[in-house]
Protein backbone atom coordinates (compact mmCIF):
# COMPACT_ATOMS: atom_id res chain seq x y z
CA UNK A 1 0.00 0.00 0.00
CA UNK A 2 2.79 2.36 0.98
CA UNK A 3 4.61 1.46 -2.19
CA UNK A 4 1.54 2.33 -4.26
CA UNK A 5 1.15 5.65 -2.44
CA UNK A 6 4.80 6.56 -2.98
CA UNK A 7 4.71 5.56 -6.65
CA UNK A 8 1.52 7.50 -7.23
CA UNK A 9 3.03 10.54 -5.43
CA UNK A 10 6.10 10.40 -7.66
CA UNK A 11 3.94 10.04 -10.76
CA UNK A 12 1.73 12.99 -9.72
CA UNK A 13 4.82 15.11 -9.09
CA UNK A 14 6.25 14.09 -12.44
CA UNK A 15 2.96 14.84 -14.16
CA UNK A 16 2.78 18.28 -12.54
CA UNK A 17 6.35 18.91 -13.60
CA UNK A 18 5.78 17.86 -17.14
CA UNK A 19 2.55 19.80 -17.40
CA UNK A 20 4.36 22.81 -16.10
CA UNK A 21 6.89 22.36 -18.87
CA UNK A 22 4.35 22.31 -21.68
CA UNK A 23 3.74 26.02 -21.94
CA UNK A 24 5.72 27.76 -19.26
CA UNK A 25 4.92 31.44 -19.59
CA UNK A 26 8.11 33.27 -18.88
CA UNK A 27 10.12 30.07 -18.43
CA UNK A 28 13.67 30.14 -17.24
CA UNK A 29 15.65 28.37 -20.02
CA UNK A 30 19.20 27.26 -20.00
CA UNK A 31 21.29 29.56 -22.06
CA UNK A 32 19.05 32.58 -21.63
CA UNK A 33 20.37 33.21 -18.20
CA UNK A 34 23.70 31.82 -17.18
CA UNK A 35 24.87 31.31 -13.65
CA UNK A 36 26.59 34.55 -12.50
CA UNK A 37 29.29 32.61 -10.65
CA UNK A 38 30.54 31.25 -13.98
CA UNK A 39 31.54 34.74 -15.05
CA UNK A 40 34.14 35.29 -12.43
CA UNK A 41 34.89 31.80 -10.95
CA UNK A 42 37.11 29.63 -13.07
CA UNK A 43 36.30 26.66 -10.83
CA UNK A 44 32.69 27.26 -11.31
CA UNK A 45 33.27 27.74 -15.00
CA UNK A 46 34.86 24.32 -15.07
CA UNK A 47 31.87 22.81 -13.45
CA UNK A 48 32.75 23.25 -9.73
CA UNK A 49 34.31 20.55 -7.61
CA UNK A 50 32.43 17.92 -9.55
CA UNK A 51 34.44 18.81 -12.50
CA UNK A 52 31.57 18.76 -14.92
CA UNK A 53 30.40 15.33 -13.84
CA UNK A 54 26.73 14.76 -13.07
CA UNK A 55 25.68 13.13 -9.75
CA UNK A 56 22.86 10.56 -9.70
CA UNK A 57 20.58 12.98 -7.86
CA UNK A 58 21.15 15.62 -10.48
CA UNK A 59 20.49 13.01 -13.16
CA UNK A 60 17.18 12.16 -11.57
CA UNK A 61 16.25 15.79 -11.17
CA UNK A 62 17.29 16.44 -14.75
CA UNK A 63 15.22 13.46 -15.92
CA UNK A 64 12.19 14.79 -14.09
CA UNK A 65 12.78 18.38 -15.10
CA UNK A 66 14.76 18.32 -18.34
CA UNK A 67 14.20 22.04 -19.08
CA UNK A 68 15.09 23.16 -15.54
CA UNK A 69 11.75 24.84 -15.07
CA UNK A 70 11.39 26.76 -11.83
CA UNK A 71 8.46 24.86 -10.39
CA UNK A 72 8.25 26.88 -7.19
CA UNK A 73 7.93 30.06 -9.14
CA UNK A 74 5.25 28.53 -11.33
CA UNK A 75 3.40 27.23 -8.27
CA UNK A 76 3.59 30.62 -6.58
CA UNK A 77 2.36 32.32 -9.73
CA UNK A 78 -0.55 29.95 -10.12
CA UNK A 79 -1.40 30.28 -6.42
CA UNK A 80 -1.49 34.02 -6.67
CA UNK A 81 -3.68 33.84 -9.77
CA UNK A 82 -6.02 31.43 -7.99
CA UNK A 83 -6.19 33.58 -4.87
CA UNK A 84 -6.87 36.63 -6.95
CA UNK A 85 -9.61 34.80 -8.84
CA UNK A 86 -11.15 32.92 -5.92
CA UNK A 87 -10.63 35.17 -2.96
CA UNK A 88 -12.13 38.14 -4.65
CA UNK A 89 -14.98 36.14 -6.15
CA UNK A 90 -18.09 36.05 -3.89
CA UNK A 91 -19.61 33.22 -5.92
CA UNK A 92 -16.63 31.03 -5.05
CA UNK A 93 -17.09 31.60 -1.37
CA UNK A 94 -20.84 31.05 -1.73
CA UNK A 95 -20.34 27.72 -3.50
CA UNK A 96 -17.63 26.81 -0.99
CA UNK A 97 -19.95 27.41 1.92
CA UNK A 98 -22.81 25.56 0.22
CA UNK A 99 -20.60 22.60 -0.61
CA UNK A 100 -19.31 22.48 2.93
CA UNK A 101 -22.85 22.67 4.27
CA UNK A 102 -23.96 19.85 1.98
CA UNK A 103 -21.07 17.64 3.04
CA UNK A 104 -21.70 18.36 6.68
CA UNK A 105 -25.39 17.62 6.21
CA UNK A 106 -24.45 14.29 4.61
CA UNK A 107 -22.34 13.40 7.59
CA UNK A 108 -25.15 14.48 9.92
CA UNK A 109 -27.64 12.38 7.99
CA UNK A 110 -25.37 9.33 8.14
CA UNK A 111 -24.89 9.86 11.83
CA UNK A 112 -28.63 10.19 12.43
CA UNK A 113 -29.35 7.11 10.29
CA UNK A 114 -26.79 5.04 12.20
CA UNK A 115 -28.31 6.19 15.46
CA UNK A 116 -31.76 5.25 14.26
CA UNK A 117 -30.64 1.81 13.17
CA UNK A 118 -28.93 1.23 16.50
CA UNK A 119 -32.03 2.41 18.33
CA UNK A 120 -34.20 0.07 16.28
CA UNK A 121 -32.00 -2.91 17.14
CA UNK A 122 -32.10 -1.96 20.79
CA UNK A 123 -35.86 -1.60 20.59
CA UNK A 124 -36.17 -5.04 18.97
CA UNK A 125 -34.05 -6.58 21.70
CA UNK A 126 -36.13 -4.91 24.38
CA UNK A 127 -39.33 -6.01 22.65
CA UNK A 128 -38.11 -9.62 22.45
CA UNK A 129 -37.20 -9.51 26.13
CA UNK A 130 -40.61 -8.10 26.94
CA UNK A 131 -42.39 -10.75 24.88
CA UNK A 132 -40.44 -13.53 26.54
CA UNK A 133 -41.15 -12.10 29.91
CA UNK A 134 -44.83 -11.72 29.05
CA UNK A 135 -44.97 -15.36 27.95
CA UNK A 136 -43.28 -16.43 31.16
CA UNK A 137 -45.71 -14.32 33.17
CA UNK A 138 -48.68 -15.78 31.33
CA UNK A 139 -47.48 -19.32 31.93
CA UNK A 140 -46.91 -18.68 35.59
CA UNK A 141 -50.26 -16.92 35.83
CA UNK A 142 -52.06 -19.82 34.15
CA UNK A 143 -50.38 -22.25 36.54
CA UNK A 144 -51.39 -20.12 39.48
CA UNK A 145 -54.94 -19.79 38.13
CA UNK A 146 -55.09 -23.56 37.63
CA UNK A 147 -53.97 -24.16 41.19
CA UNK A 148 -56.45 -21.60 42.44
CA UNK A 149 -59.29 -23.15 40.41
CA UNK A 150 -58.42 -26.59 41.68
CA UNK A 151 -58.43 -25.32 45.20
CA UNK A 152 -61.74 -23.51 44.71
CA UNK A 153 -63.16 -26.63 43.09
CA UNK A 154 -62.22 -28.65 46.13
CA UNK A 155 -63.73 -26.01 48.38
CA UNK A 156 -66.92 -26.04 46.30
CA UNK A 157 -67.15 -29.80 46.48
CA UNK A 158 -66.75 -29.60 50.25
CA UNK A 159 -69.41 -26.89 50.48
CA UNK A 160 -71.78 -28.86 48.22
CA UNK A 161 -71.21 -31.95 50.31
CA UNK A 162 -72.08 -29.95 53.39
CA UNK A 163 -75.20 -28.49 51.79
CA UNK A 164 -76.46 -31.77 50.36
CA UNK A 165 -77.59 -33.08 53.71
CA UNK A 166 -74.54 -35.15 54.32
CA UNK A 167 -73.68 -33.09 57.33
CA UNK A 168 -71.24 -35.42 58.98
CA UNK A 169 -68.03 -36.60 57.45
CA UNK A 170 -68.98 -40.17 58.28
CA UNK A 171 -72.00 -40.15 55.98
CA UNK A 172 -69.97 -38.48 53.21
CA UNK A 173 -67.40 -41.23 53.56
CA UNK A 174 -70.21 -43.75 53.39
CA UNK A 175 -71.26 -42.32 50.04
CA UNK A 176 -67.69 -42.54 48.87
CA UNK A 177 -67.55 -46.11 50.04
CA UNK A 178 -70.76 -46.85 48.21
CA UNK A 179 -69.31 -45.45 45.00
CA UNK A 180 -66.15 -47.42 45.52
CA UNK A 181 -68.20 -50.55 46.12
CA UNK A 182 -70.18 -49.92 42.94
CA UNK A 183 -66.97 -49.43 40.99
CA UNK A 184 -65.43 -52.55 42.46
CA UNK A 185 -68.60 -54.51 41.74
CA UNK A 186 -68.51 -53.42 38.11
CA UNK A 187 -64.81 -54.27 37.97
CA UNK A 188 -65.60 -57.63 39.49
CA UNK A 189 -68.33 -58.28 36.95
CA UNK A 190 -65.97 -57.39 34.17
CA UNK A 191 -63.29 -59.64 35.60
CA UNK A 192 -65.88 -62.44 35.98
CA UNK A 193 -66.74 -62.08 32.31
CA UNK A 194 -63.06 -62.09 31.43
CA UNK A 195 -62.44 -65.17 33.56
CA UNK A 196 -65.44 -66.88 32.02
CA UNK A 197 -64.14 -66.09 28.56
CA UNK A 198 -60.70 -67.31 29.45
CA UNK A 199 -62.12 -70.51 30.94
CA UNK A 200 -64.13 -71.13 27.80
CA UNK A 201 -61.04 -70.52 25.74
CA UNK A 202 -59.03 -72.79 28.01
CA UNK A 203 -61.62 -75.56 27.71
CA UNK A 204 -61.70 -75.16 23.98
CA UNK A 205 -57.95 -75.32 23.79
CA UNK A 206 -57.88 -78.34 26.11
CA UNK A 207 -60.40 -80.03 23.85
CA UNK A 208 -58.31 -79.18 20.83
CA UNK A 209 -55.25 -80.49 22.64
CA UNK A 210 -56.94 -83.79 23.48
CA UNK A 211 -58.12 -84.11 19.89
CA UNK A 212 -54.61 -83.49 18.69
CA UNK A 213 -53.25 -86.02 21.21
CA UNK A 214 -55.75 -88.61 19.96
CA UNK A 215 -54.81 -87.92 16.41
CA UNK A 216 -51.14 -88.21 17.28
CA UNK A 217 -51.80 -91.50 19.03
CA UNK A 218 -53.70 -92.82 16.04
CA UNK A 219 -50.96 -91.68 13.76
CA UNK A 220 -48.38 -93.41 15.95
CA UNK A 221 -50.42 -96.63 15.90
CA UNK A 222 -50.69 -96.43 12.17
CA UNK A 223 -46.98 -95.88 11.89
CA UNK A 224 -46.25 -98.81 14.21
CA UNK A 225 -48.51 -101.09 12.17
CA UNK A 226 -46.76 -100.05 9.02
CA UNK A 227 -43.37 -100.65 10.61
CA UNK A 228 -44.49 -104.14 11.78
CA UNK A 229 -45.55 -105.06 8.29
CA UNK A 230 -42.32 -103.70 7.02
CA UNK A 231 -40.43 -105.72 9.66
CA UNK A 232 -42.23 -108.99 8.64
CA UNK A 233 -41.35 -108.52 5.03
CA UNK A 234 -37.80 -107.84 6.01
CA UNK A 235 -37.65 -111.02 8.13
CA UNK A 236 -39.05 -113.09 5.29
CA UNK A 237 -36.49 -111.68 2.95
CA UNK A 238 -33.78 -112.43 5.43
CA UNK A 239 -35.09 -115.98 5.86
CA UNK A 240 -35.20 -116.54 2.14
CA UNK A 241 -31.73 -115.20 1.83
CA UNK A 242 -30.57 -117.49 4.64
CA UNK A 243 -32.25 -120.46 3.01
CA UNK A 244 -30.56 -119.62 -0.23
CA UNK A 245 -27.27 -119.24 1.51
CA UNK A 246 -27.72 -122.55 3.35
CA UNK A 247 -28.75 -124.29 0.16
CA UNK A 248 -25.66 -122.91 -1.54
CA UNK A 249 -23.49 -124.05 1.35
CA UNK A 250 -25.17 -127.47 1.31
CA UNK A 251 -24.56 -127.76 -2.38
CA UNK A 252 -20.93 -126.77 -1.89
CA UNK A 253 -20.48 -129.26 0.92
CA UNK A 254 -22.06 -132.00 -1.13
CA UNK A 255 -19.67 -131.23 -3.94
CA UNK A 256 -16.72 -131.31 -1.57
CA UNK A 257 -17.88 -134.59 -0.03
CA UNK A 258 -18.21 -136.12 -3.43
CA UNK A 259 -14.79 -134.88 -4.36
CA UNK A 260 -13.35 -136.13 -1.10
CA UNK A 261 -14.94 -139.54 -1.65
CA UNK A 262 -13.56 -139.69 -5.10
CA UNK A 263 -10.14 -138.71 -3.79
CA UNK A 264 -10.33 -141.22 -0.94
CA UNK A 265 -11.28 -143.95 -3.49
CA UNK A 266 -8.18 -143.15 -5.58
CA UNK A 267 -5.90 -143.20 -2.51
CA UNK A 268 -7.19 -146.56 -1.47
CA UNK A 269 -6.41 -147.93 -4.94
CA UNK A 270 -2.89 -146.44 -4.72
CA UNK A 271 -2.42 -148.00 -1.26
CA UNK A 272 -3.46 -151.35 -2.61
CA UNK A 273 -0.94 -150.99 -5.38
CA UNK A 274 1.80 -149.97 -2.90
CA UNK A 275 0.97 -152.89 -0.69
CA UNK A 276 1.29 -155.12 -3.70
CA UNK A 277 4.67 -153.83 -4.81
CA UNK A 278 6.84 -154.90 -1.74
CA UNK A 279 5.42 -158.29 -2.07
CA UNK A 280 6.64 -158.26 -5.64
CA UNK A 281 10.07 -157.00 -4.53
CA UNK B 1 -51.31 -48.23 19.03
CA UNK B 2 -54.01 -50.23 17.29
CA UNK B 3 -57.66 -49.19 17.70
CA UNK B 4 -60.53 -51.47 16.84
CA UNK B 5 -63.71 -49.75 15.70
CA UNK B 6 -66.95 -50.77 17.33
CA UNK B 7 -68.98 -47.67 16.42
CA UNK B 8 -68.68 -43.96 15.70
CA UNK B 9 -70.43 -40.92 17.15
CA UNK B 10 -73.42 -39.24 15.57
CA UNK B 11 -71.86 -36.08 14.21
CA UNK B 12 -69.51 -35.93 11.24
CA UNK B 13 -67.81 -32.80 9.98
CA UNK B 14 -65.37 -32.41 7.14
CA UNK B 15 -62.58 -29.99 6.45
CA UNK B 16 -60.63 -29.49 3.26
CA UNK B 17 -56.93 -29.18 3.86
CA UNK B 18 -55.31 -26.46 1.83
CA UNK B 19 -51.68 -25.53 1.53
CA UNK B 20 -50.29 -21.98 1.61
CA UNK B 21 -51.02 -21.38 -2.04
CA UNK B 22 -54.66 -22.26 -1.48
CA UNK B 23 -54.62 -25.50 -3.41
CA UNK B 24 -56.66 -28.34 -2.02
CA UNK B 25 -54.56 -31.18 -0.61
CA UNK B 26 -57.15 -33.53 0.83
CA UNK B 27 -60.15 -33.91 3.06
CA UNK B 28 -60.24 -34.75 6.76
CA UNK B 29 -63.33 -36.05 8.54
CA UNK B 30 -64.01 -35.42 12.22
CA UNK B 31 -66.35 -37.50 14.29
CA UNK B 32 -67.76 -36.50 17.65
CA UNK B 33 -70.80 -37.01 19.82
CA UNK B 34 -74.09 -35.21 19.46
CA UNK B 35 -77.69 -35.37 20.59
CA UNK B 36 -80.92 -34.70 18.76
CA UNK B 37 -82.25 -31.20 19.43
CA UNK B 38 -85.52 -30.80 17.58
CA UNK B 39 -84.76 -32.12 14.15
CA UNK B 40 -81.11 -31.26 14.23
CA UNK B 41 -78.19 -33.17 15.58
CA UNK B 42 -76.14 -30.81 17.72
CA UNK B 43 -73.14 -31.42 19.87
CA UNK B 44 -73.96 -30.32 23.38
CA UNK B 45 -70.58 -31.29 24.63
CA UNK B 46 -69.73 -31.60 28.28
CA UNK B 47 -66.37 -32.96 27.22
CA UNK B 48 -65.34 -32.09 23.69
CA UNK B 49 -63.06 -34.22 21.59
CA UNK B 50 -63.02 -35.73 18.16
CA UNK B 51 -61.82 -38.63 16.10
CA UNK B 52 -60.05 -37.68 12.90
CA UNK B 53 -59.91 -39.78 9.75
CA UNK B 54 -58.28 -38.71 6.52
CA UNK B 55 -60.15 -39.16 3.28
CA UNK B 56 -57.01 -39.95 1.30
CA UNK B 57 -57.47 -43.70 1.66
CA UNK B 58 -61.07 -43.64 0.54
CA UNK B 59 -63.00 -43.14 3.74
CA UNK B 60 -66.42 -41.50 3.51
CA UNK B 61 -68.75 -40.85 6.47
CA UNK B 62 -71.63 -42.36 4.50
CA UNK B 63 -69.82 -45.69 4.66
CA UNK B 64 -68.73 -45.37 8.27
CA UNK B 65 -70.65 -48.48 9.27
CA UNK B 66 -68.38 -50.50 6.99
CA UNK B 67 -65.47 -49.50 9.19
CA UNK B 68 -66.92 -51.43 12.12
CA UNK B 69 -64.85 -54.36 13.31
CA UNK B 70 -61.80 -52.99 11.53
CA UNK B 71 -58.49 -52.06 13.11
CA UNK B 72 -56.72 -48.73 12.61
CA UNK B 73 -53.27 -47.46 13.37
CA UNK B 74 -53.31 -44.51 15.73
CA UNK B 75 -51.03 -42.34 17.85
CA UNK B 76 -53.31 -42.69 20.83
CA UNK B 77 -55.49 -40.16 22.57
CA UNK B 78 -53.82 -36.74 22.61
CA UNK B 79 -54.77 -33.25 23.65
CA UNK B 80 -54.61 -30.50 21.03
CA UNK B 81 -55.73 -26.92 21.70
CA UNK B 82 -57.39 -28.14 24.87
CA UNK B 83 -59.48 -30.73 22.98
CA UNK B 84 -59.07 -34.47 23.01
CA UNK B 85 -58.09 -35.87 19.68
CA UNK B 86 -57.76 -39.40 18.37
CA UNK B 87 -56.19 -39.56 14.92
CA UNK B 88 -56.85 -42.80 13.06
CA UNK B 89 -54.04 -42.81 10.51
CA UNK B 90 -54.75 -45.76 8.28
CA UNK B 91 -56.38 -49.21 8.41
CA UNK B 92 -54.18 -51.92 9.83
CA UNK B 93 -54.09 -55.59 9.02
CA UNK B 94 -57.28 -57.47 9.66
CA UNK B 95 -55.41 -60.03 11.76
CA UNK B 96 -54.03 -57.35 14.09
CA UNK B 97 -54.95 -57.51 17.75
CA UNK B 98 -56.28 -54.10 18.84
CA UNK B 99 -55.05 -52.43 22.02
CA UNK B 100 -58.14 -50.27 22.43
CA UNK B 101 -61.69 -50.17 21.06
CA UNK B 102 -63.57 -47.08 19.92
CA UNK B 103 -67.18 -47.28 21.11
CA UNK B 104 -70.01 -44.77 20.92
CA UNK B 105 -72.53 -45.30 23.70
CA UNK B 106 -75.89 -43.61 23.99
CA UNK B 107 -78.24 -43.38 26.90
CA UNK B 108 -80.70 -45.48 24.89
CA UNK B 109 -78.27 -48.39 25.02
CA UNK B 110 -77.16 -48.38 28.65
CA UNK B 111 -79.53 -45.94 30.31
CA UNK B 112 -78.65 -42.67 31.93
CA UNK B 113 -74.98 -42.44 32.81
CA UNK B 114 -74.38 -40.63 36.07
CA UNK B 115 -71.04 -38.96 35.54
CA UNK B 116 -70.71 -38.04 39.20
CA UNK B 117 -70.47 -41.68 40.15
CA UNK B 118 -68.38 -44.57 38.87
CA UNK B 119 -69.82 -44.82 35.37
CA UNK B 120 -66.81 -46.29 33.54
CA UNK B 121 -63.77 -48.36 34.29
CA UNK B 122 -60.58 -46.54 35.19
CA UNK B 123 -58.77 -47.62 32.03
CA UNK B 124 -61.58 -46.37 29.77
CA UNK B 125 -60.82 -42.95 28.27
CA UNK B 126 -63.47 -40.40 27.34
CA UNK B 127 -63.02 -38.75 23.96
CA UNK B 128 -66.27 -36.82 23.86
CA UNK B 129 -69.45 -36.63 25.91
CA UNK B 130 -72.65 -34.86 24.91
CA UNK B 131 -75.65 -34.37 27.12
CA UNK B 132 -78.90 -32.50 26.49
CA UNK B 133 -82.66 -33.07 26.36
CA UNK B 134 -82.38 -36.18 28.55
CA UNK B 135 -80.11 -37.72 25.98
CA UNK B 136 -76.52 -38.68 26.29
CA UNK B 137 -73.89 -39.90 23.94
CA UNK B 138 -70.33 -40.77 24.81
CA UNK B 139 -67.40 -41.65 22.60
CA UNK B 140 -65.16 -43.89 24.64
CA UNK B 141 -61.85 -45.64 24.15
CA UNK B 142 -62.20 -48.99 25.84
CA UNK B 143 -59.56 -51.53 26.73
CA UNK B 144 -60.57 -55.15 26.35
CA UNK B 145 -63.13 -56.00 29.04
CA UNK B 146 -63.60 -52.37 30.03
CA UNK B 147 -67.01 -51.50 31.36
CA UNK B 148 -69.52 -48.68 31.42
CA UNK B 149 -72.34 -48.32 33.85
CA UNK B 150 -75.73 -46.86 33.08
CA UNK B 151 -79.12 -46.84 34.67
CA UNK B 152 -79.99 -50.22 33.14
CA UNK B 153 -76.85 -51.99 34.29
CA UNK B 154 -73.19 -52.55 33.72
CA UNK B 155 -72.02 -53.30 30.22
CA UNK B 156 -68.69 -54.83 29.43
CA UNK B 157 -66.88 -54.70 26.11
CA UNK B 158 -65.87 -58.23 25.25
CA UNK B 159 -63.72 -58.91 22.22
CA UNK B 160 -64.52 -61.91 20.12
CA UNK B 161 -62.19 -64.77 20.91
CA UNK B 162 -61.94 -65.89 17.28
CA UNK B 163 -61.64 -62.42 15.75
CA UNK B 164 -60.16 -59.87 18.20
CA UNK B 165 -61.10 -56.97 15.92
CA UNK B 166 -64.76 -57.78 16.50
CA UNK B 167 -66.15 -56.72 19.87
CA UNK B 168 -69.52 -56.49 21.52
CA UNK B 169 -71.06 -54.85 24.55
CA UNK B 170 -72.41 -57.42 26.97
CA UNK B 171 -74.55 -56.70 29.98
CA UNK B 172 -72.81 -58.22 32.98
CA UNK B 173 -75.19 -57.02 35.66
CA UNK B 174 -78.64 -55.52 35.63
CA UNK B 175 -79.50 -52.61 37.88
CA UNK B 176 -81.89 -53.50 40.67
Amino acid sequence: MRRCVSVSTVLIAAGVGLSAQVHPPGAYHEGEATAPTARYSPLAAQGGYAGGRTSPLEAVVHALNPHDVNLGDAWERRRRQWLENAGANPYFWFSFVVTGTVLLSWFALAWVHTDRVRERWQLAEHAADALRYAEYCKRRASEAIGRYNEHVEKCNRLIEAGESGLSTPETANLEDHRREIARLAADNDSKDLQVKRLQEELERKAQELSDIAKRIEQAEQRLNARSKVANNADAQAKLAERINRLETENRTLTEENRRLRQRSGGNRAVAVEDRDQPEKS
Amino acid sequence: MLVGIHSFGSLWTRRANRDKSGERRGVAFFNTTAVLIGNTVRHRSCVYGHVRLNGCWGFRPENAQQMSNRVFESDGLATWNGHRKLFLRAPASAAANPDRYLVAITSEMVGWMDRRGPWRSAATKVISFSEANDQQEALLLFPAFGWVRGATGTFCLAPDSDNPARSSLQCVSRAQ
